[in-house]
């Protein structure tokens, strides 16, 4: 094909850009990606490990999650997580309430061929801890671990797998424990077959070896990788045939990709490139609410941060509805509480507002009256260092000095765990999604105890009471019960709490029209590619 | 005898500052303040298990052990695991490297093909037009920013006018036609005979390479251009032109002979530079090179692949000051 260039064109060109036309590769004219193929733009150099067990981001699981079954499902066709039969077609709990007995669907076939027993579930149960690596937390704060697992996880049947806890947990929360990426079961011949010296841990970050709805064909780090239909998935056939997403860092690149129809979705676009597509012939703009959290906290061991007004007043000293309107547009929604919406137990009581004059009396009763200065940890990325500038402003409104202290990520995080901060910006995503992912560390802070991994601890907030309440949320069996008692939590928290939440994120695309069935997220916390279409 | 003397010194300096290399990038790695253990076990991990990892990485040991276990590794070739793509750093080289080295040359290529008859242009024609214009092409090249440059070419080029292929090395249907023999796409697509391949890499690797080239013609033209300027200026010239030397002769073959010492030099350190990797451009242009590998790996506390990227990049600037020393030898005979 060739094209006609017109003369105003070469003169925006200018003239050494006339040469390339004559250049091999040039004078295509644009290809819209074919009909069974989903194509995607998307930021995924955070995509660290592919191995389900292994894995411990949001975009480990938007693939991962179309790759593996778990032994729930979280409907993602509702707006509130729901949960659904997966693997686990049904499941009992003893009179003791430790031990849950599920029943593992049948006639169920992994990738290879071979098909799904409870032999399969049962090893998937028990790999997490012996591979160790980050996600298997969630299996320990259940009380698994690497030496009573064996014990623990029993093959009953063929079809049958029993798991013992340590105490009585909600059957809710189990549930929800295992829809997460880390309960994904794995083709266990296929990944002995492969074990290596780690467990087929370095394999399954290059292979997959799941029963879902696609399976992973390519993946280069920091590139791209393609998933393909199984035409044989349990749940029905997806719509595409393949869906690819490639790594583009550049927002404006990915909108350019977008609008020349070389993607049919632009994952991660700015708030100029979202107002910039508004309108657009061919473009759509969809919006997912997305489990995530921002907030900052305030460390009750620092001698300034210990008074309950200091922390009062600094609540009073951010500008909630600025920052989902003005500075985060589209990418946030004003958020108080720490369960997200879209999970058990969610709450939308939003008591905050900004008011640097409260903030001045509060100060001034604690004894402040000229003001305070405080340092602020953050990782130098978006959002949270954009946030902590505006902090800077509407802190000193209320006459406090705050000095912003950016650091990469994992300098910030090394210093949080130290507990060597003042005031800590950054945000927090749950892990699976049920209320107690949240509540163990944002209200849970077992008395004697050093777990740097609770929030509650790095700020050195003590909570006796509060820990006790949520551990019998914990163990709640009625679920409308449970969802009360976080909401209960959640308004002692919001109240005094050294942590300010302050908003929750929402996921923004841009999507071409032809497109269907999309979900760029879902309240089983991933992206869902097998319902998308295109007309 | 002199030979093998002069060139054993050589090597025991290459030597010794590839160990300073090595040295100096293993303490900075050690000495910031990042955990590697947390970007392994995560920071919800208790205690004991972060002990754990803490004694596997070995980093229980003391500093100068360590660095003698990685030195004797990276003489193997071995730089260890990256953390972000949980494949070993050698791997993720070999196939970040040929990319940025494809868009680096096809820059240099460009920048010596326009940029030193630009700047001889320049000089003989001294503040006449063709001057004028080679000092504002120098100056936009020196003072726009590149990852403004890239964004408008992509969006004139690609977005509106639609010549170019878009963002990337290749076409997302077109990958994995081509077995990788030298990780050069280019290359590799000819060998195979793929011509459609060929089209499509070719198609992606233009408008990011004449981006960098552009760069690199502002630069080797201002070089070349004064370099010319002296040469001009000198007793032979006058001479050969009053034996009444045709003016051609006495600049592409008098002056530039003598302007192709220093030159050399000039394109070597900007082939050098352009083979760290340009990252904004590869940001741009979404171009998976070691520019971006390793701000990548930066940023995710990935202290593996940082220093072995490093270490490529400052043994390929040893290498190219070495071939670079080499012609200027060739070229200049009282250089032996």
């Amino acid at each position: 094909m060739s094209i006609r260039v017109s003369k105003r064109h070469l003169i925006v060109g200018g003239s050494a850009a006339a040469a390339f036309a004559a250049l091999p590769g040039a004078g295509e004219l644009r290809a819209q990606t074919p009909r069974s193929t989903l194509v995607i733009a998307a930021q995924i150099d955070d995509l660290l490990a592919l191995d389900p067990h292994h894995s411990f981001e949001v975009t480990g699981s938007d693939l991962l999650k179309n790759v593996y079954d778990q032994l729930f499902v979280i409907d993602e066709t509702k707006a509130t997580a729901e949960l659904m039969p997966g693997i686990a077609e049904s499941f009992s709990v003893s009179s003791d309430g430790r031990t849950f007995t599920f029943t593992i669907r049948r006639n169920v076939k992994f990738h290879s061929g071979n098909p799904l027993t409870a032999a399969d579930v049962a090893y998937s149960i028990r790999r997490p801890l012996i591979i160790n690596r980050t996600p298997a937390f969630m299996y320990r704060s259940v009380g698994l671990n690497r030496e009573n697992v064996e014990q623990n996880v029993r093959q009953t049947g063929e079809f049958e797998v029993q798991v013992t806890f340590d105490k009585a947990y909600a059957p809710s929360l189990i549930q929800n424990l295992f829809t997460a990426t880390i309960g994904s079961v794995l083709d266990s011949k296929l990944v002995e077959q492969n074990a290596g010296t780690d467990h087929g841990n370095t394999w399954l970050n290059r292979n997959s070896a799941g029963s879902g709805a696609f399976r992973l064909v390519r993946h280069q780090p920091n590139e791209s990788y393609t998933i393909e239909r199984n035409d044989n998935w349990w749940r029905g056939r997806a719509i595409m045939q393949r869906v690819i997403v490639r790594h583009v860092p550049e927002a404006a690149t990915q909108r350019l990709l977008l609008e020349r129809g070389d993607v049919d979705i632009a994952r991660n676009l700015t708030p100029t490139d979202i107002s910039g597509l508004r309108g657009r012939p061919g473009i759509t703009i969809a919006e997912f609410p997305r489990g995530t959290i921002q907030y900052f906290s305030a460390n009750k061991g620092d001698p300034i941060l210990s008074k309950p007004k200091v922390i009062e007043a600094l609540k009073h000293l951010i500008d909630y509805d600025a920052i989902a309107t003005n500075l985060l547009p589209g990418q946030v929604f004003p958020h108080q509480s720490f369960i997200p919406r879209g999970t058990l137990g969610e709450l939308d009581s939003r008591p905050w507002r900004f008011d640097p004059e409260r903030a001045k009396v509060l100060l001034a009763e604690a004894g402040h009256a000229g003001g305070i200065r405080l340092t602020m940890d953050t990782a130098n990325t978006f959002p949270s260092l954009d946030v902590a500038q505006a902090l800077q402003a509407s802190f000193a409104r209320g006459g406090v000095t705050l000095e912003v202290l950016p650091a990469t990520g994992a300098q910030v995080l090394a210093k949080y765990r130290a507990r060597n901060h003042q005031l800590f910006i950054g945000i927090w995503g749950l892990g699976y999604p049920d209320p107690h992912y949240n509540a163990d560390s944002f209200s849970h802070n077992p008395p004697g105890r050093e777990n740097p991994g609770k929030l509650t601890w790095r700020n050195n907030w003590d909570i006796p009471e509060l820990s006790a309440r949520t551990e019998t949320a914990m163990q709640e069996r009625d679920a409308n019960a449970r969802a009360a008692l976080y909401r209960q939590i959640q308004e002692g928290f919001i109240g005094t709490s050294p942590f300010v939440v302050f908003a929750q994120q929402q996921v923004q695309v841009g999507v071409r029209n032809n497109v269907t069935g999309y979900l760029a997220s879902s309240p089983g916390l991933s992206a869902i590619y097998w319902r998308a279409g295109k007309s | 005898m002199s030979i093998l003397r002069q060139s054993s010194g050589f090597l025991l300096q290459v030597a010794l500052t590839f160990l300073g290399l090595l040295a100096v990038t293993f303490f900075i790695g050690r000495v910031v303040p990042i955990d590697p253990v947390l970007a392994v076990v995560g920071d919800q991990a208790p205690r004991d298990v972060y002990e754990q990892a803490r004694r596997e990485l070995g980093l229980d040991q003391p500093l100068w052990t360590q660095f003698a276990i990685y030195v004797q590794k990276v003489l193997v070739g071995d730089f260890g695991q990256s953390l972000v793509t949980n494949r070993p750093v050698v791997d993720d080289i070999a196939r970040v490297f040929p990319a940025t080295l494809e868009l680096a040359t096809f820059a240099t290529i460009i920048g010596v093909a326009l940029g030193v008859p630009m700047g001889i242009a320049g000089a003989v024609w001294q503040d006449r037009w063709p001057d004028q214009i080679v000092r504002v092409i120098g100056l936009v090249g020196y003072s726009v920013p590149i990852f403004w440059l890239g964004i408008v070419s992509l969006l004139v080029f690609y977005g509106m006018l639609g010549w170019v292929q878009g963002p990337g090395r290749l076409g997302v249907f077109f990958e994995d036609i081509v077995r990788p023999v030298t990780g050069v796409l280019l290359v590799d697509a000819a060998l195979a005979g793929e011509w459609e391949v060929f089209r499509n890499a070719f198609g992606h690797v233009v408008l990011p390479s004449a981006v960098l080239g552009y760069f690199s013609v502002a630069y080797i033209a201002r070089m070349t251009r004064s370099f010319m300027l002296e040469q001009l200026n000198q007793e032979y010239i006058v001479a050969a032109r009053a034996k009444g030397m045709s003016e051609a002769r006495v600049i592409w073959v008098h002056a530039l002979r003598n302007v192709a010492v220093p030159l050399v030099t000039v394109i070597g350190l900007s082939y050098a530079r352009l083979l760290e990797g340009a990252v904004l451009t590869e940001t741009v242009f979404a171009w998976p090179g070691i520019g971006r590998y390793l701000t990548t790996a930066l940023l995710a506390a990935d202290m593996n692949a940082v220093l072995g990227a490093t270490i490529v990049i400052g043994a390929v600037f040893i290498g190219v000051n070495l071939l670079s020393d080499l012609l200027y030898r060739l070229l200049d005979p009282r250089a032996t």
